[in-house]
């Protein structure tokens, strides 16, 4: 898992943010596929090097997305369907999303074309990559 | 408890290996001979053994417990887990004791059980209880003192400069203390006997306590545990000497009214100032004698000392003097240390100087002192030698040796200028020589001799014309029997022979009295006698004393009544039994009882058998007396009443 | 103390200790929540040492007070101690015994003693077992350390400097196993440290100490975030500025 997925704690980003997006990532991509177990958090923060306080805390929002499930008794897995999340919160989470991208994007003086541009390619790329063809 | 016993038993497991070496040294005098090294089969080598490695054992383990794991950090270990601090402390000075006394025991039982060499030391002299203590407080000791050095110089602290001040200071306090402490020290352990078998434990316990006290305030700061260390051990060292000086101050505090028993009293001519020697009453009663010189009328004391330290005290003739001679240390091959003092019995309150004297005494035989008539020159008589001193100064007129023989009692002055003294000019024969002296420059002027038993002994009459001598002859070549003694009259000048008074008795003793009559007590076969002779001996009267084997004379109370002890009356002073006492009126021959007393004044003095001088008819110190429990008593001469002066009376 | 909130499992006010005429520590006031992995930062001389002492109630404050669990530990240092596993700077187990007689004796001074699981950590951290404490590594002598006082389940490990002097390897071992006893048995942890990256990730409350008095105390997320620098950076910042101790 260490390959994958790396943290920096001296990033301003919290870390709990950084394994939530990395995980987001891997899961996206493929690299984790849908039913495969993640590491408890025990683990995973023995791995990393940080406090499973906050391991626990980027498998809890994850799981509240419903990008990881936990099976008790069995552990934590990646969820086998694509979250189950309301049309709502769905809708609220891309803008999200988008609103950064877009401002990011603004504040480098990028037109909307590029950005656009940017977006296909980066959409086609994780797609094909989620598909299981080889990195 | 479990922590404790945990820590214990680390530290013994530590060191495990000295208790092996205990057993080497153990068997060493015993395996050492049979392998061909004879002189270490000795007791000596085998007590070194023990001895030096229980002092190893003692140091080693007593610094490293505490004070070495402190200095090298690592006390914080038990610190830092749920264990009470005096289970660290406890536990490792447990540990460090135990292990010394394992030690102690390993290198010791094998060579004293196998008795090697001649004069075996016994076991069971180190095993019985006294042994035992005596054995753990030097082991509490050497641990508590390898422990406090540890710290004090684990510390690395300016503190060690004050450690050993304070060392110095309270070691100069103890020994400057002295007397106070083992009177202190007595009369706090209710003891009877010197307590110098003591003295570690109470050193040992305030090492102890500074250490928890340190293990507890200081925990795992070096320098901390050093200050708290020294604190507590430097007050407790203090407090404790001031506490048992004061004690024994206050013991030594008595006076005369303190006293429970009175061992000796003796009066001045003609003042009622006495000494008086006694058992204090109280705790350490038995041991504690002060001597006093004591007024019975007005209650005034001074204090001159303990009996055994001085000499009793000669008066002078008004009264109004004293003089004696304290003593630093006697023993047996002689004393050291003498020193004059004269007491002023005039002044209010009456005092006590030290006078230095021209030539010291010589140091083998016990001094007499006598003032000179006019109380300006005393007079200090030994066998050895006669010497005269100027009084106020104590400068040294002049000594008289007594050169190949022996100055003898009486010295009897004469009048103002000159004494008469008496010498047996040498040791082997029987011969006295009667000498004058002239006070003035010490001249000598013999003036007469006689000749007596060796075992012979004189009375002077108190204006030295007339001599009694008492002798006593063993028979020789008769089996079982009994000396024979004779007292004989004596011109006091010329030694002439006058009369014999007596002649062949079981026992004699004869007293001069104040109308110059002699008074001699005699005991034959069928009983004692009393008989009262004129000047020149011829007999004006004989009592009848009754079936008496012994009979002594106790002094003339008045002139014409008389004190005899009649039986067994003994120079010691318990109660006898058989032994009568009785008042004799010389004129009209009635004899009166009483029982239970005896003269108070001493007859010899503690260390010599000296007859000492009778106190003067009609004085005071005439009729004091002592009765058998220990009550200085005045016994009126007319009535024979009684007045209890001191002391308490004791039921018998 | 009074206000003494419960959830706090360590707690200073106005501490304040002195060498002589020396301060080292100046009115330092700082609280552990339970649960809390708490960094205490600083450089050498800063007083770190000396508030370790007084937590653990080795030394008594000149002026202060210490809460351990809601009491004094000056005074219930055997009860506080009972609840609370301490890591030394310099390792100070008795140095003749072995690791497994260290864990028989720790066993008899603890009221509780988890034998298999001390043995169990040893055999995690590659410690020979019978060999004499003073013949270890440092590194090894660190695991026996942290293992000997995690055997009797703490609520909160005291750790001073523990990476100090150590490889790569021994100092990863020591976070991991830090990291077991967080995730398993939420325990608080308290350590001073001069191992800025290693402890960034695992520490979510950090004060720093200069000078005898706390400069900074902060959640860890939130200081990151004011400043959004490394913690190497923060501290040379913060300390840089009051000037050296």
């Amino acid at each position: 898992m260490n390959r994958l997925l790396r943290v920096e704690p001296a990033l301003a980003t919290p870390i709990w943010s950084q394994i939530e997006e990395g995980m987001r990532r891997l899961v996206a991509s493929g690299a984790l596929g849908p039913g495969q177990a993640v590491p408890s958090v025990r683990d995973f923060a023995r791995e990393l090097r940080v406090n499973p306080a906050t391991v626990s805390k980027a498998y809890q929002r994850l799981t509240e997305q419903g990008v990881l499930e936990v099976r008790r008794g069995e552990g934590t897995f990646v969820s086998g369907a694509p979250p189950a999340l309301g049309r709502a919160e769905r809708a609220r989470l891309v803008r999200d999303g988008a609103a950064r991208y877009a401002s990011l994007g603004l504040t480098l003086g990028a037109s909307r074309e590029e950005a656009l541009d940017e977006l296909r390619a980066a959409w086609t790329e994780l797609g094909r990559r989620g598909k299981g063809e080889e990195r | 408890m479990k922590a404790l016993v945990a820590i214990a038993g680390r530290e013994l497991r530590r060191r495990w290996m000295i208790l092996p070496a205990a057993l080497v040294v153990g068997f060493f005098p015993i395996v050492a001979p049979r392998l061909g090294w004879k002189a270490a089969g000795d007791p000596m080598v085998g007590l070194f053994g023990c001895l030096s490695l229980g002092i190893v054992a003692a140091l080693a383990t007593g610094h490293s417990v505490i004070g070495g794991e402190l200095s090298a950090g690592r006390l914080g270990f038990f610190f830092s887990r749920p264990v009470p601090w005096w289970s660290i402390w406890a536990g490792k000075l447990s540990a460090s004791v135990l292990l010394t006394a394992l030690v102690g025991v390993l290198a010791a039982v094998p060579w004293m059980t196998a008795r090697v060499g001649n004069q075996p030391l016994s076991a069971a002299a180190l095993m019985d209880l006294p042994g035992s203590l005596f054995a753990a407080g030097l082991i509490l000791l050497a641990v508590g003192l390898a422990h406090a050095a540890s710290i004090a110089h684990g510390s690395r602290s300016g503190l060690v400069a004050a450690d050993l001040a304070l060392l110095v200071a309270w070691l100069w306090g103890l020994w400057a203390a002295g007397p106070l402490i083992v009177f202190g020290a007595m009369w706090i352990l209710f003891l009877d006997h010197s307590p110098h078998n003591y003295l570690q434990w109470p050193i040992a316990l305030a090492l102890l306590a500074a250490s928890a006290v340190q293990v507890y305030t200081g925990r795992t700061d070096a320098r901390r545990s050093h200050l708290a260390l020294s604190a507590t051990l430097w007050s407790l060292l203090f407090a404790g000497l001031g506490l048992v000086s004061a004690v024994g101050w206050r013991q030594l505090q008595a006076t005369p009214k303190d006293l429970g028993d009175v061992l000796w009293a003796a009066s001045a001519p003609r003042a009622d100032w006495m000494y008086v020697v006694g058992h204090v009453r109280g705790r350490i009663g038995s041991w504690y004698a002060p001597v006093f010189l004591y007024q019975a009328g007005s209650g005034r004391f001074v204090r001159l000392g303990i009996a055994g330290q001085a000499t009793p005290p000669a008066f002078s003739g008004d009264g109004q003097q004293a003089a004696l001679l304290k003593v630093e240390d006697w023993r047996s091959e002689g004393w050291s240390g003498a020193r004059l003092y004269l007491a002023d019995l005039a002044s209010d309150p009456p005092s006590l100087r030290a006078v230095p004297l021209g030539i010291p005494p010589l140091p083998k035989t016990e001094p007499t002192l006598a003032f000179c008539p006019g109380g300006d020159c005393l007079l200090l008589a030994q066998d050895e030698a006669l010497t005269l001193y100027d009084l106020p100064s104590g400068k040294s007129r002049w000594t008289a040796p007594s050169l190949r023989g022996r100055w003898i009692e009486p010295v009897v002055f004469l009048d103002r200028e000159l004494l008469r003294a008496y010498r047996r000019t040498d040791l082997t024969t029987a011969t006295i020589e009667i000498v004058t002296v002239r006070l003035r420059d010490g001249s000598q002027r013999p003036t007469g001799r006689l000749e007596v038993q060796e075992s012979a002994w004189l009375r002077s009459s108190p204006s030295g014309d007339r001599l009694l001598a008492m002798q006593r002859r063993t028979p020789r070549g008769l089996p079982d029997a009994r000396p024979l003694s004779k007292a004989t009259l004596h011109d006091g000048m010329t030694g002439a022979l006058l009369g014999s008074l007596a002649e062949a008795a079981m026992d004699v003793d004869a007293d001069p009295l104040a109308d110059g009559r002699i008074a001699l007590v005699e005991i034959q076969e069928r009983g004692a006698r009393l008989r009262v002779l004129g000047r020149n001996g011829n007999e004006e009267r004989s009592i009848d004393l009754g079936p008496f084997r012994e009979a002594s004379l106790g002094g003339e109370l008045e002139p014409g009544r008389l004190f005899l002890g009649l039986g067994p009356c003994p120079m010691f002073l318990a109660g006898p039994r058989g032994c009568e006492a009785a008042l004799v009126d010389v004129e009209s021959g009635q004899i009166t009882r009483q029982p239970g007393v005896s003269p108070a004044h001493p007859l010899w003095h503690s260390r010599v058998g000296l007859w000492g001088p009778r106190p003067a008819p009609g004085s005071l110190g005439a009729t004091l007396f002592r009765s058998f429990d220990g009550q200085l008593l005045r016994l009126d001469p007319k009535s024979g009443t009684r007045q209890v002066l001191l002391g308490d009376a004791h039921p018998q | 103390m009074s206000g003494d909130v419960p959830h706090e499992v360590l707690a200073v006010r106005d501490l304040t200790v002195r060498y002589g005429r020396q301060v080292a520590l100046d009115a330092v006031s700082l609280a552990v929540p339970r649960g809390a992995v708490y960094a205490l930062l600083g450089r050498n001389g800063a007083g770190k040492s000396s508030l370790i002492r007084c937590l653990l109630g080795q030394q008594h404050p000149a002026r202060g007070r210490l809460s351990l669990f809601g009491l004094d530990p000056w005074k219930h240092r055997p009860a506080r101690m009972a609840r609370v596993g301490v890591v030394p700077e310099t390792p100070d187990a008795p140095p003749e015994l072995s690791a497994e007689q260290l864990s028989v004796l720790c066993g008899r001074l603890n009221r509780q003693w988890d034998r298999a699981g001390v043995a169990e950590r040893l055999r995690r951290f590659d410690v020979p077992a019978r060999t004499p404490f003073q013949r270890l590594s440092k590194g090894q002598k660190g695991a026996v350390m942290l293992a000997l006082a995690l055997g009797h389940g703490p609520e909160l490990l005291i750790l001073d400097d523990p990476t100090l002097g150590l490889d790569v390897v021994a100092r990863n071992a020591v976070f991991g196993e830090v990291i077991g006893e967080l995730a398993d048995r939420g325990t608080t942890v308290f350590v001073t440290t001069h191992d800025l990256a290693g402890i960034e990730g695992l520490a979510d409350r950090v004060a720093i100490l200069a000078g005898g008095r706390v400069v900074l105390e902060e959640e860890m997320e939130a200081l990151k975030a004011r400043w959004a620098r490394p913690l190497e950076e923060i501290f040379t910042a913060v300390v840089g500025e009051k000037g050296a101790a």
